[in-house]
């Protein structure tokens, strides 16, 4: 054995793949393809019911947005909380080239989406290095300045009043006169953004977001290049936010201040749902969105919206729930119980 | 006023880990005792879980009379047992003074409680000079006195400390090793002193224990131990 | 021999404040060495550890890799160069598997998953993990996890291995254990150095001796030579004063 340069390990150069166990992006495309059937005829059946076609729209929309939020925030572990504002980006952009230049959504989600990211870089780049909670902090003081930006150059988002976006029905507008073909765009947005999330969970770049997340330190004695990664992660996820916005701005065809840069109703509502439904887990974040997205509409259906802010009261109840009984999330527990099974069947 | 302290069959450690075994001592009302063992072997942990800081794993402590073996922590000083943890750990964004009005907290309302701090400043001079400045700005040596200070305002009947030479110059150690002495006959408190330093620890104790691994080697009075190779041997890892 | 050293440290003085820790340490850490740092607790290890391995810039001197300095250079940087290190309190990733663990080490040199995968499986099985590589770090037990840094420092293809304390807790019986895997690594080529409490071990490993008291280096040797010598012993168990 020479002393040379390079450390050479001993004990043979075939790799025994047996033992090996890495879930890889081919089994996960596979799961979301499972995942798109299902859903796919799901939107089959219910292709006549505009109602719950709507609720449907909203709960793939809201499953995609946790999921992008989730890339940074669950695998990452940096809570932002203003993740809000790249959504308005996606969603001013795509509403003033609209409205001004009667320039096609399909093409103008692509500005919304490098502004969403040049933003989220150039916002995250001093505060990543913000310990413990005060990240979370500035990112929501961003939000919250975010709003009070909108309400005051009202040259481009029309200020408190908003802008609403004429009704032109046509493919190049997504403008549909029925719900279907919305809900089908939605069903689309979600799937990219889980194969994205996907991606990136079963590459280099996710592993490194979960060491860093784990583990700062040890990260960098990993030779990660900690600040590096978590834009990486954070631009991907602002990009896919700000996709969402635009999608939204062209589905309820307004935008102004409250709806886009309300904490409670968007920029938190990321966070619930991926918390809810298995924060750092793939799928969690759908899985917490199908549960809440639904309820809510049913919670406002019930109670014919006479109390304000009630979505957000059970919201609030259902979190604190999940944090004293089921930490990890629909998936994070059902995940553990797998486990469990497994272990126990292997005495 | 002092009280006796008697360990039987400790085992403690943490989480699955074990690092006391079987340890047996066993200290007088008013005796100085040293504990002394290489790093790593458990003196840490031996006062940590006398302490009440982290629960033992069977075994039995008897603080005088009273078993005080699941009693946690901050019962303690109440009880008459106080610890001075390595390094002192005042709180250092509050002055000397509060940091010796903490100590004597679960004296409060005694009558002995003004008299205590009078005493205190009596016997460290130098607090009292310092006593409005924050702690955090003291030196090692004064740190280290204002962390046995704090210690003395609970009026303790038996006190431990964890290694107070650690960061300390030689010449510092042996002015704290003499406060300690002086204060122990003063007030005729019962002592348990865990220390690296072997030299300064024998030189201040009647009796001393060996720990070596988790497990007492020795245990003899201390001026026997002084040139005993038992001890140069536990700590060169012979 | 005109190649430098792998690792070396000239006139390295750290300060905090009035407190110095480190003052004016130097030694060289040759390609292929085994080398134990010892000292008695609060003797300034940790502080020279942290020096080396960047987490601290030093107050003078320097750090050199094979003749470039490094004093400066940030913890990722010194991993990316091939130095490799473990923490006193272990920090492993608790929620991935023993196998994840030791795969965000083996990206550093291979991007593709199934290639970091294949040499983190062959890394484990160097260290003896190989029948947890499934298991989440979380449960393994200390002696496994600390086998289990070290493959993760491993897998970073390092060139230099540096140990903080990593016989602390274990039992006699996985000390010995941990003394064998360091032993055969070195054999195999890697370049070692040990910061330990144990003196068992530093005897154990047979190899050259440098001892740190009140931030000096106050002793440079075999373990026969070092650890008899009376200064060394003073340091040890402290000195009667006048």
């Amino acid at each position: 054995m020479s002393k040379t340069d390079t450390f050479i390990p001993q004990g043979g150069s075939k790799p025994r793949k047996g033992r090996a166990q890495v879930t890889t992006f081919g089994t996960e495309l596979v799961r979301i393809l499972g995942i798109g059937v299902v859903f796919a005829i799901l939107l089959f059946v219910l292709r006549g019911d505009p109602f719950l076609l709507n609720i449907l729209a909203y709960t793939f929309l809201f499953g995609a947005l946790a999921t992008s939020w989730n890339i940074i925030g669950g695998f990452g572990g940096q809570f932002s909380l203003g993740h809000g504002v790249f959504f308005a980006i996606g969603a001013y952009t795509t509403a003033n080239f609209y409205f001004h230049w009667g320039i096609s959504p399909w093409l103008s989600l692509i500005p919304g989406m490098f502004l969403a990211v040049i933003v989220a870089v150039a916002v995250s780049w001093p505060t990543f290095r913000l310990k413990g909670p005060f990240f979370a902090i500035a990112t929501l003081a961003l939000n919250e300045v975010a709003f009070v930006l909108a309400n005051y150059f009202d040259l481009i988002t029309g200020g408190p009043r908003g802008m609403m976006l004429p009704f032109k029905a046509g493919f190049a507008n997504m403008v549909f006169t029925s719900k279907l073909p919305y809900a089908i765009i939605m069903f689309g947005f979600l799937l990219i953004t889980l194969l994205v999330a996907a991606a990136v969970l079963r590459s280099r770049l996710g592993y490194y977001l979960q060491a860093v997340h784990l583990d700062e330190d040890a990260a960098r004695a990993s030779g990660i290049n900690v600040l590096r990664v978590k834009l990486s992660g954070m631009a991907v996820s602002a990009a896919l936010t700000g996709i969402g916005g635009s999608l939204f701005a062209m589905y309820i065809r307004f935008v102004d201040p409250p709806t886009l840069l309300s904490v409670q109703d968007i920029g938190v509502k990321f966070l619930l749902i991926s918390l809810i439904g298995g924060v750092g887990t793939l799928y969690g974040p759908l899985a917490g969105a199908l549960l809440i997205i639904p309820l809510e509409y049913q919670l406002r259906a019930n109670l014919g919206g006479t109390i304000p802010g009630f979505n957000v009261l059970i919201l609030g109840l259902l979190l604190v729930l999940f944090a004293l009984f089921m930490r990890k999330g629909i998936v994070g527990a059902a995940l553990s119980l797998w486990e469990r099974y497994k272990g126990k069947s292997h005495e | 006023m002092s009280i006796s302290l008697n360990v039987t069959n400790l085992f403690a450690g943490y989480g699955l880990a074990t690092v006391l075994e079987d340890v047996n001592f066993a200290v007088d009302a008013g005796e100085i005792i040293a504990v002394v063992g290489a790093n790593g072997a458990g003196k840490t942990t031996l006062l940590n879980t006398i302490a009440g800081v982290i629960p033992a794993k069977s075994g039995k402590i008897l603080l005088g009379d009273t078993d005080i073996t699941a009693d946690p922590a901050h019962r303690l000083p109440a009880m008459g047992l106080t610890m001075v943890p390595e390094g002192g750990r005042l709180f250092p964004f509050m002055t000397v003074h509060e940091n010796l009005e903490v100590g004597g907290f679960c004296r409060r309302g005694s009558p002995g409680f003004r008299a205590a701090m009078d005493e205190v400043m009596e016997l460290f001079p130098i607090l009292g000079e310092r006593r409005d400045q924050m702690a955090g700005l003291l030196s090692g040596g004064e740190r280290q006195m204002c962390a046995i200070a704090r210690a003395v305002m609970s009026q303790p009947k038996l006190i431990m400390l964890d290694e107070p030479s650690v960061g300390l110059s030689p010449k510092m150690v042996h002015q704290v090793f003499s406060l300690i002495k002086g204060l122990a006959a003063k007030k005729g408190l019962t002592v348990v002193l865990v220390e690296q330093n072997v030299a300064e620890a024998l030189e201040v104790s009647d009796r001393a224990y060996v720990l070596d691994h988790g497990s007492i080697v020795r245990s003899a009075p201390s001026s026997e131990l002084a040139d005993d190779p038992v001890i140069r041997d536990a700590y060169m890892g012979l | 021999m005109n190649e430098p050293a792998l690792l070396s440290v000239q006139s390295l003085t750290r300060r905090f404040g009035g407190l110095v820790a480190v003052s004016d340490v130097s030694f060289d850490l040759n390609q292929g060495a085994l080398l134990s740092i010892i000292g008695p607790n609060g003797a300034g290890k940790t502080t020279l550890f942290n020096l080396l391995t960047g987490q601290l810039p030093p107050s003078s001197g320097q750090v050199l890799h094979k003749g470039t300095d490094i004093s400066n250079l940030p913890p990722q940087a010194r991993a990316q160069l091939g130095l490799g290190r473990t923490f006193q309190i272990s920090k492993t990733l608790t929620s991935l598997t023993a196998l994840e663990n030791v795969m965000v080490g083996a990206f550093l040199k291979r991007r593709n998953l199934s290639e970091a995968a294949d040499h983190a499986m062959h890394i484990l099985e160097m260290v003896g993990l190989a029948d947890r590589a499934n298991i989440k770090a979380g449960i393994l037990t200390l002696s496994e996890r600390r086998r289990l840094e070290i493959a993760r420092a491993l897998a970073l293809d390092c060139k230099a291995l540096l140990l903080d304390e990593v016989m602390a807790g274990l039992n006699q019986k996985e000390v010995e254990s941990v003394i064998d895997l360091v032993r055969q690594l070195h054999a195999d080529g890697l370049t070692v150095l040990v910061i330990e409490h144990n003196l068992k071990v530093v005897r154990a490993f047979e190899n050259r001796v440098i001892v740190i008291d009140f931030g000096k280096l106050i002793a440079d040797g075999t373990p026969e030579d070092v650890l008899s010598d009376p200064q060394v012993i003073e340091a040890y168990l402290g000195k009667k004063s006048a």
